[in-house]
């Protein structure tokens, strides 16, 4: 590990300020990736930028419509911990409970695991599945976009040198709707998902059609996923075990996946089709239950 | 006598004996014995007056690291085996 | 659960807290990377990127420039190695290979080979300063695989290898099979000509690590008269002192090796790879030295052991087991030295067999060299075996526990090396295991299924040493040379406190350094509460005799006049009845003699082999593949149980052990040989959450050559789950998987057709 300095700026201006010294710079959040990657000599950075004493990124509010506003930085165990985020978004806290255990959920936030950008995140299909929306700022102002469109390869995000992700942006839900995330592990903890998968189901008002379905999915691609198609395939169907199949089965068709040792391409191709398939009956389970 | 079990890769210079009663008051004297029977036979088992590494001699079951002269008795099993370690 | 009689002790068979319990649980344990010393610096290694390549040059003067750098090691730094093999307390070590393994001189033999080391004044320090040392390397092809390696065309690890034939002939060309044997006996040709049913399979295991919590450490401080002294984690301080002295050509009475808490060793902690570099490290900077692995180089440069290949043919006629054919080879690693031995010797053991040839060999490839892991060699073997009677009993249609029963061995029974078994536990354990609770329930519900296995481990006495001082209040001081691993600090206690016939709390141990105790063989091969007990027993002999003699002066008659029982000494005439407890008699020490002192020192012979068969019950997701275990019950044949939590707990964690080898554990390489997976992460072990609730079944058959029954229970346990869960797998899902790990990657892949 080579050595660095550490900042830790008390506001966004502060921060931005330091982002443009010109030296390389690295964000600290939960640190639970960054300082693993820094002692294994896998990053490296003149200069340690500590966001956890920036108002903004702590903050978390949910509005009276219903939207969820998180601080990038906020811890993911304050995040489960507050009652009424876990009843309106179980399909979040599916990810943040899932991430590492108590002690790394008490430092990683969903900022940190995004921007890591690693195609196994536990959040990032949550949070594709919930239609989620990220606002990243710089010196030069905001700007917003939908959480699919932030990732571009294996630990590559959209953020550009001078920019920050401020916030994740959980819209109102739609009624009608549940929401679920799982993972594939080999084994019950501690481990990383060999694939993954996110799913919204919305039905009409009668309960028997679907309206439309979210499906993302992890570690079967350079980036985590969206199955367009699986809307595609189900739209108008009724909630079944065959219609499901068919959503499924676009899961696998979309999916881009390697072989290494976490698990094979034919495997996963396999699990994308079996996850989706759990994960939408999850969601309707939930749905169900909320009516 | 003592009961000498010969490992089946030594079985060529024994005449193919996979057993052979032999006299012999210590390991030495016995090992000797059978070597007079099954030439080249003492040169496998003891290397620079002691139990070559690669092997190890059980008597009555029983491998340890024995000296040479350990004392045999009468009706004794002796055996070559491997050499094994344990976790 | 137990399954004993009344038992004949008082302290024997009770479960008071191990004497080292507050210190691990409160965290003051001292363990080697807590070593703290005035001076002291760090040494790091630099290790090879690659699995196979000649070194070429190596240029440290960048290295030797860099800021807080005190000191740069290479090979050169060593004292020339003799080619020659040596003796030294576990298995014969070839000293050049040894030394070669520490660093490498010529050739890098697998990716993480150690090349050089440097020590620094902080760790980073010597990380960074690792950077500046340029290697040349000219890099060759390496192999892999264990079947691969043994190809006539395969890459050579030495020019210089040959194979080694038992009869001292060596084969005419180089090889990467280091070495040949064989079991034989009847006709086995005719033996399969004649059986009723034949199954034939080829298994195979992959190269998988003990996974101890604590990685390989050690602190070594080079004094000015010439004395080394080294903190250090291992099974054998006496045994590192060996080493370490055979290496760096010092007397062995001038290194002190003290042995510091041991986060676990599974056999893995028996070999040298951090105490000589220390050691030059700090005579080179003339400070203590503290050099620490990390978890990639515990995977990638400690003692894993072997991936195998196991081609097996068993025949049964009439219910009788008549024939086994089965070709065994085993990976060595980087220099020969594979369990293979142990393996084919141990395979059949659990049954009487009349026809059967069994060849060995020993392989060299580019993976890090081999050491003991639980019972080293024989989990392999089971796993082929054990699978394979699986199948011959659903093909006869017989209970596979009956056929267990039918064809095991017992007293006299000759293992394939021709030795005549002594009183063993094998027929015990599949009547526990027939008429336990868990083999009478149903095993119900879809993808679900139920599988059984036995195994065998032959367990090892060797040498022990302990002194037991008698302190002026009465209690003991246990002085003992085995390192705790595995509680054995309280079931040594608690013999020496059943022999004196005093409570188990008065009896102090420590585990002491090389300069403080008679010399002791590893704590491995399940030996130490048998052969450590030994001592301890006889120690208290020792002290029982004194303490007669003692009080005896006292009321001026004849030692032999009075008796010793029950922590008192009793004089009986037929006027009167005269007693001293042991307290007083400690107490009076001073004007009766002296202080009191008993020794016991040893080479235990009579460890009696250890048995056991276990029963599983799995659940496979059909759609993931993922293998859920429900159930699990292990019987063993555990002699005496000293201390019965204990017992358990070793069972309890050789099964988990055999679990993740089952379902998960692999050393996962790609083609330059570079393990992917060198972290615990990706490195499956099992977790808490993995593993239900493993019930042990004690069945105590005493073991004679003990005189508390002791027999060894630590290694036994990791020999049947390989197979028990394979069969378990075979039973839920009607496929039968031959290659471990039975992964879900794997079982999905099966289950679908998928690859
Ligand atoms: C033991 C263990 C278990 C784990 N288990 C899981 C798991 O099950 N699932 C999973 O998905 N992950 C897991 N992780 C990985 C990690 O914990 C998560 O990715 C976590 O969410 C990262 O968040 P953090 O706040 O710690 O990020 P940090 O490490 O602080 O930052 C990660 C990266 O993001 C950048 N960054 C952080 N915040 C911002 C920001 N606001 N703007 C711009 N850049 C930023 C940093 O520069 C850094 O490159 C595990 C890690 C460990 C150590």
């Amino acid at each position: 590990m080579e050595a660095f300095d550490y900042l830790a700026p008390h506001s966004l201006l502060e921060a931005y300020a330091a982002l443009g010294n010109g030296r390389r710079s690295l964000m600290l959040a939960g640190g639970t990736d960054v300082i693993v990657q820094l002692r294994e000599d896998r990053r490296h950075c003149d200069q340690l930028i500590d966001l956890k004493h920036i108002p903004e990124m702590m903050s978390m509010k949910l509005t009276p419509e219903g939207r969820l506003e998180i601080g990038a930085a906020k811890p993911l165990a304050e995040i489960y911990e507050d009652g009424e985020i876990a009843r309106r978004f179980p399909a979040l806290i599916d990810s943040a409970t899932i991430i590492g255990g108590t002690a790394i959920q008490s430092r990683a936030s969903f900022g940190g695991n995004l921007c890591n950008a690693s195609p196994a995140a536990d959040s990032a299909p949550a949070l594709m599945a919930l239609a989620a929306r990220l606002v990243i700022g710089s010196s030069r102002g905001t700007r917003e976009m939908p959480v699919e469109e932030f990732f571009l390869g294996p630990g590559r995000n959209a953020l550009q040198p001078d920019e920050l992700l401020l916030q994740v942006i959980v819209p109102a839900q739609p009624a009608h709707s549940g929401a679920f995330y799982h993972r594939f592990i080999p084994r019950n903890e501690m481990d990383i998902a060999v694939a993954s998968a996110g799913a919204r189901i919305t039905l009409d008002a009668a309960g028997e059609r679907i309206e439309s379905v979210r499906v993302a999915l992890g570690a079967v691609a350079a980036t985590p996923l969206m199955v367009a198609g699986a809307n595609t395939a189900v739209v108008g169907k009724p909630p079944t075990a065959e219609t499901f199949a068919l959503a499924g089965q676009a899961a696998a068709e979309l999916a881009t996946p390697i072989t290494d040792m976490r698990g094979s391409i034919a495997q996963r191709k396999h699990l994308a089709s079996v996850l989706t398939v759990r994960a939408l009956e999850g969601a309707l389970l939930r749905l169900r239950e909320n009516h | 006598m003592a009961m000498v079990i010969v490992p089946a890769p030594l079985r060529d210079l024994c005449g193919g004996a996979a057993r052979l009663d032999v006299a012999g008051a210590t390991l030495e004297e016995l090992l000797r014995n059978v070597d007079a029977l099954c030439p080249g036979f003492y040169g496998r088992v003891i290397e620079n007056g002691q139990v070559r590494p690669e092997v190890a001699v059980a008597i009555n079951g029983e491998a340890a690291n024995y000296p040479l002269f350990e004392p045999l008795s009468p009706g004794s099993e002796v055996t070559i085996i491997p050499a094994i370690g344990g976790g | 659960m137990t399954t004993t009689e009344r038992s004949p002790y008082k302290v024997i068979g009770t479960r008071p807290i191990r004497p080292d319990g507050v210190e691990k649980v409160t965290g003051k344990a001292q363990y080697g990377a807590d070593v703290r010393l005035p001076g002291m610096i760090h040494g790091r290694l630099l290790r090879s990127p690659h699995a196979h390549a000649y070194i070429r040059r190596i240029d440290t003067s960048a290295a030797e420039k860099m800021p807080g750098v005190l000191a740069v090691l290479t090979h050169h730094d060593f004292p020339a190695a003799r080619d020659e093999m040596q003796e030294l307390g576990e298995g014969a070590v070839n000293l050049k290979e040894l030394s070669d393994n520490i660093l490498a001189s010529d050739k890098v033999l697998y990716r993480g080979h150690a090349v050089a080391a440097v020590a620094a004044l902080s760790p980073h320090q010597a990380e960074e300063a690792l950077k500046k040392i340029v290697v040349e390397y000219e890099v060759l092809p390496p192999v892999l695989d264990v079947m691969d390696a043994m190809r006539p065309d395969a890459p050579l690890l030495s020019e210089t290898r040959f194979t080694r034939e038992m009869t001292g002939q060596k084969s005419e060309k180089p090889s990467n099979i280091a070495s040949h044997l064989q079991f034989k006996s009847g006709d086995v040709e005719a033996a399969f000509a004649e059986a009723d049913a034949i199954v034939e399979r080829d298994y195979t295991t992959k190269m998988v690590h003990q996974g101890y919590i604590e990685p390989h450490n050690a602190t070594a401080s080079w004094n000015a008269d010439g004395t080394i002294t080294i903190w250090t984690s291992t099974q054998g301080p006496f045994v590192v002192r060996a080493q370490v002295a055979e290496v760096l050509r010092h007397p062995i009475s001038t290194i002190r090796v003290i042995p510091m808490e041991i986060g676990g060793g599974f056999g893995g902690k028996i070999p040298i790879y951090l105490d000589p570099v220390a050691a030059l490290l700090s005579k080179k900077s003339g400070r203590p030295v503290k050099v620490l692995m990390s978890r990639t180089d515990v995977f990638e440069a400690s003692g894993p052991t072997s991936g195998t290949h196991i081609a097996l043919k068993v025949g049964v006629k009439d219910g009788v087991i008549t024939a086994v054919k089965a070709d065994l080879a085993y990976e060595a690693g980087a220099y020969a030295g594979s369990p293979v031995g142990a393996g084919a010797l141990m395979m059949l053991s659990p049954y009487n067999i009349e026809n059967f040839q069994i060849d060995g060999y020993d392989v060299v490839v580019n993976k890090p060299k081999t050491s003991a892991y639980r019972a080293p060699g024989a989990p392999a073997a089971a796993f082929a075996i054990e699978s394979a009677l699986d199948e011959l009993a659903h093909k006869i249609g017989a209970d596979p526990l009956e056929l267990r029963k039918k064809n095991t061995a017992r007293e006299g029974t000759r293992r394939v090396d021709g030795t005549a078994f002594p009183r063993i536990g094998h027929e015990e354990c599949v009547d526990a295991a027939l008429n336990s609770a868990h083999y009478r329930s149903p095993i119900e519900g879809p993808n679900r299924g139920r599988g059984v296995a036995s195994g065998y481990w032959i367990n090892a006495g060797m040498q022990s040493s302990v002194v037991a001082a008698v302190n002026t209040d009465g209690t003991v001081n246990l002085i003992e040379g085995s390192t705790d691993i595995g509680g054995t600090r309280a079931s040594l206690a608690m013999q020496l406190a059943e022999t004196l016939g005093l409570p188990f709390d008065v009896i102090r141990p420590t585990v002491a350094d090389t300069d403080s105790v008679g010399y002791n063989d590893v704590t491995g091969g399940s030996r130490t509460t048998f052969a450590s007990g030994m001592a301890v027993h006889e120690a208290g002999l020792d002290i029982q005799r004194q303490m007669r003699e003692r009080a005896a002066k006292g009321w001026g008659v004849a030692a032999d006049a009075v008796s010793y029982a029950d922590g008192r000494v009793t004089l009986k005439t037929d006027s009167e009845t005269k007693e001293l407890s042991f307290a007083e008699i400690a107490k009076k020490a001073a004007s009766t003699g002296g202080p009191i002192v008993g020794r016991g020192s040893l080479t235990a012979r009579g460890a009696g082999a250890a048995y056991a068969t276990h029963i599983v019950d799995v659940e496979v997701d059909p759609d993931t593949g993922k293998v859920t275990i429900l159930r699990y019950t292990a019987v063993q044949d555990v002699g005496t149980a000293i201390h019965p939590s204990y017992v358990e707990g070793q069972i309890q964690g050789g099964v988990v052990q055999g679990i993740g080898w089952a379902l998960n554990e692999e050393y996962y390489y790609d083609d330059d040989g570079r393990m992917a997976n060198s972290s615990y992460l990706d490195y499956r072990m099992p977790t808490a959450l993995d593993v239900p609730m493993i019930d042990a079944v004690l069945v105590e058959v005493p073991n004679p050559g003990h005189p508390y029954g002791v027999r060894g229970v630590g290694e036994v346990p990791i020999v049947p789950p390989l197979a028990a869960i394979a069969n378990a797998i075979a039973d839920a899902t009607g496929h039968r998987f031959t290659s471990l790990p039975m992964s879900p990657r794997r079982v999905v892949e099966e289950l679908h057709g998928l690859s």
